[in-house]
């Protein structure tokens, strides 16, 4: 075998994709040439700098939620045929009446390249949800495969109960299993949610709202600061918001949604800053102004009498009471314990079931508080 | 998701089109990094990167009905990744200059290498690369960033063996060239 015939295997004979009596043929080659070795020798280093210049992975928490952001977007591009056992059914486009609110998931990771998206963790790394319109008795957007996962959810709920669990206990662990963003939300579905293989139309947004709003919102809203504008737009006040929270600053981002919100209502805007408030309140070192608090609670209260049939009445009620709480520890005023007590009982009524083991909790607390 | 995990590929893909999502999450789970991966070979960019990545997957589950079972899932998915990149590539994605890259870039340099001569190094390669035809870089990184075989990339790319083994070694002779200028 002569240089250039060599040379043309080289490529293959270091891939190991050459046949035995080739492979023998170069190997016996290169064995006696100094030139081919070397040659050889450049292809190695020269794959060696190809992988040298990939870029690096991005962090585990980017994989960790690929899959739910891909089931979002699944769900709002829709038109998937997809075969439910026997029943064939179609992802419908879902209308959305104009008044009614629904969860979506819109989540991210801040990237270390770069620009990073403003879908941003809450203080414990657990995806941002963004509220959006959707009619509270319209599906959910999992049409498809809430026909069979409905039946298996109700049968699982009811199996624990019959050996003993309480409904609300059934419920709460059937959420603790699910994913999100159905946690929460399942225990919803599975006493409601039976003719989900509706083919209606909603008028789902592309993209999760928070996503439009890049770290640009903050360079606007401080352009906008420094030319002396008096007033930012609710979207870069939300962007400043987010940043804040990515910051660890929760009590000027609650304060910024909160402005969202007074400014921009029944917007899916004020519906994502809405829920961004409740998961930054929802956590233990929350440090939002009591004002912030009585305002998410006096939305979610909204909603509450607003939509009392609706299938998110379970979580509308969790943050209602939840805020109605933070803010009784907070001032440890009898008047806002007795108001937070009121909720929860209004709510327990609403829910139709056993009332969910924390809310309890907070009930046996508050009575405990007031009659000390 | 324990039941999945230990499935095949072609069990998940019975299960998901029966209508089991988890099932199709699984086979996301499985295999999100490796398409991540290649797009963002391809692309050098994250963002586009994680938008192939995504509008691989849609693709995939779409196109469930057709997919037959005994084929591989992998190397499917794969070329509809590779064809996603390409597009993206026609339509004027371009690659990152390597002074874009972060720090970060892992740096295969022994203790006696000069820092400069190696950045200058990666800079003609990241260049040679940039400007060499698709079909060739393509092959290329499939086989040196991503590790498949060259029967996996003639399936992926739809081509014999042949060409595959002709656009690889190509590959590399115009980057031994321009590189050693």
């Amino acid at each position: 075998m002569d240089h250039s015939q060599v040379r043309k295997l080289l490529s293959a004979y270091m891939d190991g994709e050459l046949d035995l009596s080739s492979t023998e043929m170069v190997r016996e080659h290169i064995n006696q040439c100094e030139a081919c070795t070397r040659y050889l020798e450049s292809f190695h280093a020269l794959d060696e700098s190809v992988r040298s210049t990939k870029p690096e992975m991005p962090a585990e928490g980017y994989f960790e939620f690929f899959p739910q952001k891909l089931r979002a977007r699944i769900r709002s591009e829709g038109k998937a045929p997809v075969r439910v056992g026997r029943l064939e059914v179609r992802l419908a486009r879902i209308r959305i009446g104009t008044t009614a609110i629904v969860v979506l998931m819109a989540f991210g990771i801040g990237f270390l390249y770069g620009q990073r998206e403003i879908i941003v963790p809450t203080p414990k790394l657990t995806p941002i949800p963004v509220v959006s319109k959707l009619a509270p008795e319209a599906p959910l957007l999992e049409a498809a495969d809430e026909v069979t996962s409905t039946a298996k959810v109700t049968s699982r709920v009811e199996e624990e109960v019959a050996n003993g669990s309480s409904i609300a206990g059934a419920l709460e662990k059937e959420e603790r299993g699910a994913e999100p963003p159905a946690a929460g939300l399942v225990g919803l579905r599975a006493k409601r949610f039976e003719s989900v293989a509706e083919d209606r139309a909603v008028e789902a947004p592309a993209e999760p709202p928070v996503r439009a709003y890049r770290p640009d919102g903050l360079a606007l809203s401080r352009k906008a600061d420094k030319k002396g504008s008096p007033e930012l737009t609710p979207a870069t006040r939300y962007a400043q918001a987010n940043v804040a929270q990515l910051d660890g600053d929760y009590s000027s981002a609650m304060d910024d949604y909160a402005r969202v919100l007074k400014d921009s209502p029944g917007t899916d805007l004020a519906s994502a800053a809405q829920y961004q408030m409740n998961m930054i309140t929802a956590g233990p070192d929350t440090t939002a102004s009591i004002e912030t608090l009585e305002m998410a609670a006096s939305i979610w209260k909204d909603y509450i009498s607003q939509y009392p049939e609706s299938r998110l009445i379970r979580p509308a009620c969790g943050l209602y009471t939840k805020n109605l709480y933070l803010i009784a520890r907070r001032t440890k005023s009898r008047s806002d314990a007795t108001k937070a007590l009121s909720a929860i009982k209004e709510c327990s009524g609403l829910i139709k079931e056993k009332m969910p083991s924390d809310l309890k909790e907070k009930s046996e607390e508050l009575k405990s508080y007031l009659r000390g | 998701m324990g039941p999945y995990e230990k499935a095949s590929d072609d069990e998940l893909i019975r299960l998901a089109k029966s209508g089991e999502s988890k099932a199709f999450d699984a086979l996301v789970t499985r295999y999100h990094r490796k398409v991540y991966g290649l797009a963002l070979s391809m692309m050098r960019d994250h963002d586009a990167a994680d938008d192939i990545c995504q509008e691989t997957f849609i693709r995939a589950y779409k196109a469930f009905g057709r997919f037959r079972e005994g084929a591989n899932f992998f190397t499917w998915i794969y070329r509809i990744a590779v064809n996603l990149s390409l597009n993206a590539i026609r339509n004027k994605k371009r690659l990152v200059p390597i002074d874009d890259l972060p720090e970060t870039v892992g740096l295969v340099a022994s203790a006696q290498e000069d820092c400069a001569e190696r950045k200058e190094l990666l800079d003609k390669v990241n260049e040679t690369l940039e400007k060499m035809h698709p079909k060739y870089r393509t092959a290329l990184l499939l086989r040196v960033n991503e590790g498949l075989s060259y029967a996996e990339i003639s399936v992926v790319l739809g081509v014999p063996k042949g060409t595959v083994m002709s656009r690889i070694s190509r590959a590399r002779e115009i980057l031994r060239s321009l590189v050693e200028e």
